[in-house]
């Protein structure tokens, strides 16, 4: 079954690998000192984030109030789901006012740590909770000063920083349009590299490579990933100790200018939706699309996560879901594309491949942020009840569903949360704009700014709707009786 | 049973009700869809600004169908590098009609694709295109391309050549011209501005006067909205687009701070073209639409929703079109020696950008 899941994950690849027919050998471009720039990028780009995701999360601990964190935690998750551009132009807009934008190496960076830092706080927040708080406690009483503790913490939980680090390295990694554009001339990426000789050049046999190089390459990295620790204790009283308000205040300060410079032109983009009655229609499609395709995510991502629990402990599946990034965007789109023609199909069932296509592409970076970690905390037990002799089914649905059901859950909204962002993917599927992300990217591409602003939050807040549904189901208690 | 059970039940068996329900409608689509497919539509094949509500499709198509028994269909594929791809790696894909075929391209889409003779034409084509019309494409709107910039944010040059000593540095917000076709005839533009008039001196000269260049970029985006964007939000005083834009600022936002800067080199031109392909199934209805897009209506809609110029000389357009400054315009004659040679050219550029 494991064999089967790896299979499923990796054929797009291979579906693209057939439709091609040929190969060309990777190192027949310059491709050396593309992959050194974009290592030296992607490394900077993590190391940034998982240290500014610490200190976030130092922030997050010190919002006592559950309902306010948690709106906080959705508010700062959002640059990691606006598209780039979005992110790119607030924060270009932000350094006008005071000087110019660092573009080259360190702007690249800059927006990379932006996007992903609040995912990180989020689950640093998480990490710190479940297993910092008897260090915090050790340290609180043997008089260490906050910031020692911190540090003391940040270094107990090496093997969950190293975790993080690898999944935003993944991302920025694989990065595309943000070293093109704020690269300057050191902007070349693999995934520009493997766009270009698809579209560019139509060899798709050198693509095909560049995309396998780029997938053994981070496989092979992800051997640096650790196993996490085990959860110890929940003791968030104890965290206070290394909480840090100012840190709240910075972040929330952060996100506030950023999304409030994606804000840009909102009022105007509303009323001319207003005063159009077929833009009002299309909006209110896709509205439809964008709700159907988060759903169809987040019903994926909980089979699929079931699955994986089901199928737990499995080592092959545990190593292959830490290492494996999926081919890129281009690869991946033009696989179902070329395997489904929207044409004559009704809108749900190009959803539904859409959808298909988003799972292949974000399980994997949803199982490093939270499954990875999760399900190694159940090891132990899982071995006990296998002593015990109790047969898969049961383990699962006595022993890990219970206690993951939450956990599941999260990650299914999260899934559709990122989906309700999608346009890359969705763009090389579907032939119209059926969903709100594909109707805002089309009106950016047609000038219209503002009326893309309105339809991009109206997307968002449709992500975080689902969002809130997953999170509030993964609330109800699951019976864990037999 | 509790509430919460209650409704973790019926979550569950919502769940597998729903994707039963999807799998047995797949299973009864998939033998009904190519029928449906075949019924009476007409796929067109567009791009995204095209199709959308404000652009000039969904009239086009309005029309048009009140003359045909058929549906018009629009497929949005993004720009001709990807419809040729995608036709490349799935050349039994259904498409009756493609749209948007950029002038620098052609010769690149038809070694992928083979398409059907158009017939013969009595439309009147403005003088500019009238060397740049073929037999398998018929352009139906176009548009000289230069720089565009806001009054007093860059000094005015009249030359590429005047450009590289006056504008400041990182200045210009430019399309990639490897994944972008108005970043290909930037390309092309830059090419050609070279005051030598001998094709083999300006490909000798290119390296040296990208090298030049280079400094005054502020960057290359993946598409012409990625740079228009640049330039919006006043990042870059400069960007490379239509003349045409400056209709929609002057028009749409009566901002005519929106100006074009005229070259003595002349501007090349981007040609948008439409082709039936030889795999089509609704021939003549497709033959038939791009006869219609060279129609005096629907070439008079393309100019006012597309932003365009039309292809034909007799068409009345609004005041505002009046008012776009006359341009010197390029000639064709290297434009063989650049498409042929379009890979080498963009690994120069691509080491000396």
């Amino acid at each position: 079954m494991a064999w089967f899941l790896i299979i499923f994950f990796i054929s797009p690849a291979i579906l693209v690998l057939f439709r091609v027919g040929q190969f060309q050998s990777p190192f027949s471009v310059d491709v050396g000192a593309v992959l050194f720039q974009n290592l030296l990028q992607a490394v900077t780009s993590a190391g940034v984030s998982v240290v500014l995701g610490f200190v976030g999360a130092c922030g997050l601990l010190s919002i006592s109030k559950y309902s306010w964190r948690r709106l906080f935690e959705i508010f700062v998750m959002l640059p990691g789901v606006l598209p780039p551009l979005f992110v790119l132009l607030a924060l270009l807009n932000g350094f006008a006012l005071f000087t110019g934008f660092p573009f080259g190496f360190w702007g690249v960076v800059l927006v990379h740590a932006v996007t992903y830092t609040g995912l990180l706080s989020v689950a640093w927040r998480r990490l710190l909770e479940s297993k910092a708080a008897p260090m915090v406690e050790l340290s609180a009483i043997d008089g260490a000063r906050p910031w020692m503790t911190r540090v003391l913490v940040f270094q107990y939980l090496r093997p969950e920083a190293q975790n993080l680090f690898y999944l935003v390295f993944a991302a920025a990694f694989t990065s595309f349009s943000i070293p093109l554009i704020v690269g300057g001339h050191r902007g070349e990426t693999l995934d520009v590299l493997i766009y270009r000789a698809a579209f560019g050049q139509g060899n798709w046999g050198l693509a095909v490579s560049l995309s396998c190089l780029q997938m053994l390459l981070l496989f092979l990295l992800s051997f640096f990933a650790k196993a996490p620790s085990m959860a110890v204790a929940n003791w968030p009283r104890h965290l206070r100790l290394i909480s840090m308000p100012l840190a709240a205040s910075f972040f929330l300060t952060l996100n506030i200018l950023i999304i409030g410079f994606s804000f840009l032109g909102f009022s105007a983009g509303l009323t001319k939706i207003l005063s159009h009655t077929l833009l009002l229609q299309n909006l209110l499609l896709g509205l439809g699309g964008s709700l159907l395709q988060g759903t169809f995510v987040a019903t994926f991502v909980f089979f699929l996560s079931c699955l994986v629990v089901y199928l737990f402990p499995s080592a092959v599946l545990h190593r292959f879901l830490i290492g494996y990034v999926a081919p890129s965007t281009a690869i991946t789109g033009l696989a179902l594309g070329a395997f489904y023609d929207p044409v004559g199909w009704p809108r749900t069932y190009t959803l539904f491949i859409m959808s298909v296509g988003f799972v292949l592409l974000i399980y994997p970076a949803l199982y490093r942020l939270r499954g990875a970690a999760s399900l190694h905390m159940l090891q132990k037990q899982m071995e006990q009840a296998q002593v015990l002799g109790l047969s898969r089914w049961e383990r699962f649905r006595t022993v890990s569903l219970p206690q993951l059901w939450s956990e599941i859950l999260f990650t299914a909204g999260v899934g559709a949360f990122w989906a309700s962002g999608d346009f890359a993917l969705g763009r090389m599927i579907s032939g119209q704009d059926i969903t709100l992300a594909l109707l805002a990217q089309t009106l950016l591409g047609g000038y219209r700014y503002e009326v893309a602003t309105v339809v991009m939050w109206c997307s968002l807040l449709t992500g975080v709707f689902l969002f809130l549904i997953c999170e509030s189901m993964g609330r109800i208690k699951v019976p864990a009786c037999r | 049973m509790s509430g919460k059970k209650l409704a973790l039940i019926l979550f569950f068996i919502a769940m597998v009700v729903f994707a039963a329900g999807l799998v047995y409608r797949f299973s009864q689509l998939k033998s009904q869809t190519i029928e449906r497919a075949k019924a009476a539509n007409l796929i067109v094949f567009a791009n995204s600004s095209f199709i959308d509500a404000y652009g000039p499709g969904l009239d086009l198509k309005a029309e048009f169908e009140k003359s045909c028994v058929c549906t018009v269909e629009y497929v949005d594929v993004g720009g001709s590098s990807e419809v040729i791809e995608k036709l490349r790696l799935d050349p039994s894909r259904r498409v009756d009609v493609i749209l948007g075929l950029d002038y620098l391209q052609l010769k690149r889409i038809s070694e992928v694709i083979t398409f059907q003779k158009l017939p013969a034409t009595d439309i009147p084509f403005v003088p500019e295109i009238k060397d740049r019309l073929w037999v398998q494409f018929r352009a139906y709107d176009w548009s000289p391309m230069g720089f565009i910039y806001r009054k007093g944010e860059v000094p005015v040059v009249s030359s590429l050549q005047e450009a590289l000593t006056k504008w400041p540095a990182r200045s210009v917000s430019l399309q990639d011209p490897t994944l972008s076709a108005p970043g290909l005839v930037w390309f092309y533009h830059f090419l050609m501005a070279d005051p030598a008039t001998d094709y083999a001196d300006k490909r000798k000269n290119l390296p040296a006067r990208l090298d030049n260049w280079k400094g005054l970029v502020h960057s290359y985006s993946p598409s012409w909205s990625g740079a228009y964007g640049i330039f919006r939000n006043k990042q870059a005083p400069l960007t490379y687009s239509y003349l045409t834009s400056l209709i929609y600022h002057w028009q749409q936002e009566g901002d005519r701070s929106y100006q074009f800067m005229p070259f003595a080199e002349g501007h090349p031109l981007h040609i948008e073209y439409a082709a039936v392909p030889e795999t089509c199934w609704n021939c003549n209805e497709a033959k038939r639409f791009v006869e219609f897009l060279g129609s005096a209506w629907a070439q008079k809609t393309l100019a006012e929703k597309n932003f365009m110029l039309p292809v034909r000389a007799d068409v009345v357009l609004p005041d505002v079109f009046k008012e776009l400054p006359k341009l010197k315009l390029m000639g064709t004659e290297h434009v063989e020696n650049f498409v042929n040679e379009r890979q080498t050219l963009l690994d120069i550029w691509k080491a000396h950008r």
